[in-house]
């Protein structure tokens, strides 16, 4: 075989399914012998994605459970000209934040823990208390929703959603409204507490008390 | 479930989602966002199999595979307005339906085994590990770049690919109803259009 000629995608991919007489297969071989990039980078591409499609485990789901997901879209489409992200979220307000007062102190404002939020939200009468700790790859948090004043209202929401860029999650909350999770990165992350029909987001802080570019701000 | 919603399916998974299929998952995600009905298809038609299999993988049973299946697609469809980045669509599926199985997985064990309140992701003993989840990640994708090649070079890749009993020519040329010789220029042609779809 001409060593300068490329070897055609489909010789490849046949070889690579096992299908070629033996003189061709070592005419291929003698070719890519020679180096040949692109007959090299074909062959490779091949292999790899017969290897990927032949371990292919995936199943399609039952028709009944199928046409429930496409039906998710036409049942819960809200009205023309409302959007579909439901009620609009309230942003909880930043009443206090350790770094800005370890900064006013000289001195690192949450003890034991990188950083320490306490967030506002007015309309319901709340108060969230956020507690973050990194640990190489993973973030801690800890935190409480409070009542600002009496009376207790609203109820506390059973559970707490933490928005990530690779997915979303949820969070139990205790019935003191304590809360405690340990999250796979170091975010960016919401939570996100739907509470008396109102979603209220708190974006996790990334940065931690005694990071160096704190001190630069 | 009725004859209308089966043939509802099968239309979206033949020719009527071929058209939606080479939009990109940011293109369908906006289309979504403006009520489109036929993304919101197209996008559970692309997934399907990558969710699906996601909680069996870990595990799971039929049936709670089928919830986790339901529950990832509420929650694409609750943060559809918010989603950040549309463009990681797959990865946000994927990474959802690990977590829901997480879940189904934390809720099976004994009360007394929870300890403290936490995020079931790293409590869990059972993750798919994540080279595995890339793994499904990239079936998928290969899946959904054949299901976007003309009918022909499709069913030519899914024996040539999936067929465990690894047909002979006489037997594609057979179900593909072209001529043995014709064989090897389609499947030339074929393997080009999936190489620069999977380039994409």
């Amino acid at each position: 075989m001409d060593g300068e000629r490329h070897v055609p995608v489909d010789d490849l991919a046949i070889w690579s399914l096992g299908g070629l007489p033996a003189y061709r297969r070592q005419e291929i071989a003698s070719h890519l012998a020679t180096g040949c990039d692109q007959c090299l980078s074909d062959f490779v591409w091949f292999q790899k994605t017969l290897q990927i499609a032949r371990s292919d485990r995936l199943q399609a789901p039952p028709p009944a459970v199928l046409h429930g997901a496409l039906r998710i879209f036409r049942e819960q489409r809200q009205p023309a000209g409302e959007t579909l992200a439901g009620p609009p979220r309230l942003v909880g307000r930043v009443l206090f934040d350790s770094r800005n007062a370890s900064r006013l102190a000289g001195a690192r404002g949450a003890a034991q823990w990188g950083r320490q939020v306490l967030y506002a939200v007015e309309p319901l009468n709340l108060q969230i208390d956020l507690r973050v700790e990194r640990d190489g790859p993973c973030m801690h948090l800890a935190g409480q929703i409070l009542h600002a004043t009496a009376p207790a209202e609203p109820a506390i929401p059973e559970r707490i959603a933490v928005e990530s860029l690779g997915g979303d999650s949820e969070v139990s909350i205790l019935a003191t409204g304590e809360f405690t999770a340990t999250l796979a990165d170091n975010g960016p992350h919401t939570l996100v507490v739907r509470i008396a029909n109102q979603e209220i987001a708190l974006p996790i802080p990334e940065g931690l008390d005694d990071d160096p570019a704190a001190a630069a701000h | 479930m009725t004859v209308e919603n089966t043939r509802k399916i099968q239309a979206i998974s033949g020719e009527a989602a071929e058209q939606q299929q080479v939009r990109s998952d940011a293109d369908l995600i906006a289309a979504c966002r403006a009520g489109d009905t036929d993304a919101w298809e197209a996008l559970v038609m692309r997934y399907r199999r990558l969710i699906y299999s996601i909680p069996l993988q870990m595990g799971l049973s039929i049936d709670e595979a089928a919830d986790v299946f339901q529950l990832t697609w509420l929650r694409l469809h609750q943060r559809l307005a918010t989603l950040r980045d549309p463009s990681r669509a797959r990865s946000w599926l994927a990474s959802t339906a690990h977590r829901l199985s997480l879940d189904v997985h934390a809720a099976r064990r004994p009360a007394h085994e929870e300890s403290a309140i936490s995020l079931t992701l790293v409590k869990d003993p059972r993750p798919l590990p994540e080279d595995e989840i890339l793994l499904l990640e990239e079936q998928q994708r290969i899946r959904a770049a054949i299901d976007q090649l003309p009918r022909r070079c499709r069913e030519m890749l899914v024996l040539l690919f999936y067929d465990p009993n690894q047909p002979s020519y006489a037997t594609v040329a057979q179900q593909l109803g072209i001529p043995v010789g014709s064989i090897g220029p389609v499947r030339q042609r074929c393997f080009s259009r999936l190489r620069t779809l999977l380039a994409r």
